[in-house]
């Protein structure tokens, strides 16, 4: 390393990375503990009680999903800081000065913005396993005389414990490899930490250093989860759903709970796309062009190859953990599924470098091709696609494959057999799950596409890191346009699944 | 005869091709596209782009190395360009035109990049909040009658560190630290963007912010009612700080020449009407008709003794100074 990069390193390894490490655990102390709340509160209502509106209340609560977590923070900073028309209304019209009180760049407010764009994970991933628990045990649990209280807390959530605990894990990931949506609150953190040091200090290696401590805290995280969090023992049972609510709600209560999951998808979706629709009425003129179908067709199709990609390989890897556990298996997983953690900014430079040097001899992987991009977006989502497919695979009741192999069907057979057709919509939502993920993907698409090749998120941060917010809006809306679509397919899909 | 026929065709498609020009850039497309199809429709030369963030692209130069398309390397702020300069993918580029165009102090000490546009980085008021006067200074703002009353972009923007280094050019370390300091202890308020600043300038939430004129000029061409002035600081001493979007040639480019015409025509006076223009920046060369909102600003003594240049070297100063100033 030469002496200059040294010196930088030196100055952000004593000066800046105390402060980087209290800011992160800051973060992750109150996202944990926001998406916890907002998640599990939202699918206990939706699984177990009969509040009205049910049937749209299950598809409203992921729809913010499909609003990058990027374009949720330049939303709210715009509405909710001094200037913003919130803020404004409160200290012009009734005269209070509610900036006193809600600082939107403190930590506490960052998290709880990032939250309402990243609950819907827990919201999903605990709604599945509440539906699992099934009528038969849930029926035996009231039998014995546990009240519906009881029942929910002794049985219910102790079941549900390693899938809450597993969507928080993912929550801490997308948290940690989150560049855009910290940058909007210039909240310092470790990827904008990198990108300091990277461009400002101009020293890779400082880069390289501080994503090495990324890389630390997302195999510590990934230990947390599968050392601690055993969920080997669940399989599942044709778990019928409840066909009467566990809880039956008085007026009252009815009132109060439309009150909560009204208020929850209020901030995480109605807020933001009205917000969205007002700058795209206003920006609609000067910006839309026929451009626009390209950016579009763009952005399906390398979602759309991407996500195909990522599954397939997702569901090989999740079938050989499954068919064959063994120790290399694991750590083989675990490590291919670091890239979640990362930034995108990073993976892509690496990708780049590998490639230059394979591009001489293989022409498909040349940098600045398709395969490229598409091999980067497979280092950062398979984890995605992995964790939506190994779920489902590893709660494949083993005796099958037992039965299977003791049938003389061998690994192929039992693959074709077994495992595809009991997977196929677990595969299905996986695809779909990526594919809401890489079309949001800003940094590393922005780095690896193919020449003149542009998506919606590229355009979004073109236009919005020249503060440009309502010619943003053209291409936010259409991205959350094909989001809410994935998400009504995901919804579709697991909804019949049960 | 029809074999031949199509193979001439097929090399005289080549040396079209041959022609065409590849742009790196960290320009926005929406600003560059079009007097990119200028110069087309004026030269039949076509003028392929790859956008992206300026370290980026710097590094995807360096890794394609010779087998890079890149001929030209775009950027904005003289911090970016000093930095692609010291990677060694610019090719120092002789032209009696460029020189002529470009006044010394807008382009690399060793004609690696050349700056194409100017940006003022200076300062905007609310006049309800400010008293005529009151006004001086740069350095001024760090002085206790602005307290509760700066607003500030973030110290990671590179106009920020560009102007950090200027004031370390030309106070050195210890006073600037003293500046910086100044303006933090004021309760400044940090925002991630210009146009953010200027607007918390216009509610009130402060009196005054340092921002590109540009983005002024933007927000105040969508809501012209808005409270909000410019104010050319620093006349009476070394001037207004300026700053460039630039560009250079790719040493790997094999169309040089090319290149190098392209360059010419983009500081000439014809292209620079539209390239300035378009972004409402400064022309390069003094004495270029502006546009008329430009004009409308009022003129102001630039900062021309700090070469560009500088703004790169001292670029890792300024952030650690910042830091040291918690200037966040």
């Amino acid at each position: 390393m030469p002496t200059e990069d040294q010196s930088s390193w030196q100055f952000i390894f004593q000066s800046v990375v105390p402060d980087l490490f209290q800011n992160t655990l800051k973060l992750f102390i109150f996202t944990i503990l926001n998406t916890f709340l907002l998640g599990t509160t939202s699918a206990f209502f939706i699984s177990f009680t009969d509040i009205p509106l049910k049937k749209y209340f299950q598809y409203l609560l992921l729809t913010g999903l499909s609003i990058p977590l990027y374009v949720f923070a330049f939303i709210y900073v715009g509405m909710f800081e001094f200037s913003g028309p919130f803020m404004s209304f409160f200290r012009e019209t009734l005269g209070i000065n509610l900036h006193q009180y809600i600082n939107i760049k403190d930590s506490y407010w960052v998290s709880l913005v990032i939250s309402f764009g990243l609950f819907p994970y827990v919201y999903i991933f605990t709604k599945n396993a509440f539906d699992n628990v099934g009528e038969q045990m849930i029926f035996a649990s009231r039998s014995l005389g546990y009240s519906p209280m009881k029942t929910f807390l002794k049985l219910i959530l102790p079941y549900s414990k390693p899938w809450i605990f597993s969507s928080l894990i993912l929550v801490c990931m997308e948290t940690l490899a989150d560049f855009g949506a910290v940058s909007v609150f210039n909240y310092d953190t470790f990827t904008t930490a990198i990108y300091t040091s990277w461009m400002a200090l101009f020293s890779l290696s400082s880069a390289a250093r501080l994503s090495l401590f990324l890389v630390v805290m997302a195999l510590l995280l990934f230990f947390i989860d599968s050392k601690f969090n055993k969920k080997g023992t669940h399989h599942q049972r044709s778990a019928k759903k409840l066909k009467s609510p566990l809880f039956k709600l008085t007026t009252t209560q009815k009132v109060l709970a439309l009150f909560i999951v009204g208020g929850i998808t209020f901030f995480s979706f109605f807020l933001p796309i009205t917000q969205l629709a007002f700058w795209f009425l206003e920006g609609f003129k000067e910006e839309w062009g026929e451009h626009y179908y390209s950016l579009i067709f763009s952005t399906f199709k390398i979602g759309l190859i991407a996500s195909l990609a990522i599954v397939i390989l997702a569901f090989l890897m999740s079938y050989l953990k499954n068919y064959l556990p063994n120790k290399f298996n694991n750590r083989v997983n675990l490590l291919s599924l670091l890239g979640y953690a990362l930034p995108g900014s990073i993976i892509a430079v690496a990708v780049f470098l590998y490639f230059r040097f394979f591009g001489d001899h293989l022409p498909i992987f040349q940098t600045g091709t398709l395969a490229v991009l598409i091999l980067g977006l497979l280092i950062r989502f398979l984890s995605v696609g992995f964790r939506s497919l190994d779920n489902h695979i590893g709660a494949i009741n083993p005796n099958l494959e037992k039965a299977s192999k003791s049938l003389g069907h061998g690994f192929l057979g039992t693959l074709k057999r077994i495992f595809l057709p009991l997977s196929s919509k677990a595969a299905l939502i996986g695809i779909v799950l990526v594919f809401i993920e890489v079309i949001k993907e800003m940094p590393m698409t922005l780095m690896l596409r193919p020449q003149m090749e542009n998506t919606l998120a590229i355009k979004i941060f073109e236009l919005t890191s020249e503060g440009e917010w309502e010619r943003a809006s053209i291409s936010s809306v259409f991205l959350v346009c094909l989001g809410l679509i994935s998400v009504y397919v995901v919804n579709k899909l697991s909804v019949e699944k049960n | 005869m029809k074999t031949i026929l199509i193979i001439s065709m097929l090399i005289m498609a080549q040396n079209i091709l041959a022609e065409d020009l590849m742009v790196y850039t960290s320009r926005k497309e929406h600003l560059v596209k079009d007097i990119f199809k200028q110069y087309q429709k004026e030269t039949g030369v076509k003028v392929n782009y790859r956008t992206g963030k300026a370290g980026a692209l710097i590094q995807t130069i360096k890794g394609e190395g010779a087998k890079s398309n890149a001929d030209i390397f775009m950027t904005v702020d003289a911090g970016n360009l000093w930095y692609a300069s010291t990677q060694g993918i610019l090719e120092p580029t002789r032209s009696a035109i460029l020189e002529k165009n470009i006044p010394s102090h807008l382009r690399d000490l060793d004609n690696q990049w050349f700056g194409l546009s100017v940006r003022a980085r200076t300062i905007a008021y609310n006049p309800k909040k400010v008293k005529e006067g009151e006004l001086i200074s740069y350095e001024d703002l760090a002085t206790a009658k602005w307290k509760g009353r700066l607003c500030l972009r973030t110290s990671k923007k590179v106009y920020n560190q560009s102007l950090v280094a200027m004031l370390i050019d030309q106070h050195g370390y210890t006073r600037t630290l003293e500046i910086i300091k100044g303006w933090v202890n004021n309760n400044v308020e940090i925002f991630s963007n210009d146009t953010a600043v200027l607007k918390a300038v216009a509610k009130g939430q402060c009196a005054v912010g340092i921002v590109n004129t540009y983005y002024y000029g933007r927000l105040v061409k969508k809501d012209p009612k808005l409270p909000l002035k410019l104010f050319w600081p620093n006349q009476e001493s070394y001037g207004v700080h300026i700053n460039v979007s630039g560009a250079g040639i790719v040493k790997t480019s094999k169309n040089k020449e090319a290149a190098k015409k392209f360059l010419e025509w983009l500081a000439s006076k014809n292209a620079q009407r539209s390239f300035a223009q378009v972004n409402m920046e400064y022309p390069i060369m003094e004495n270029l008709p502006q546009n008329n909102v430009v004009k409308k600003w009022g003129e102001f003594k630039a900062n021309t003794k700090f070469n560009l240049s500088r703004a790169g070297i001292l670029q890792k100063d300024a952030v650690k100074l910042m830091y040291e100033a918690k200037y966040k």
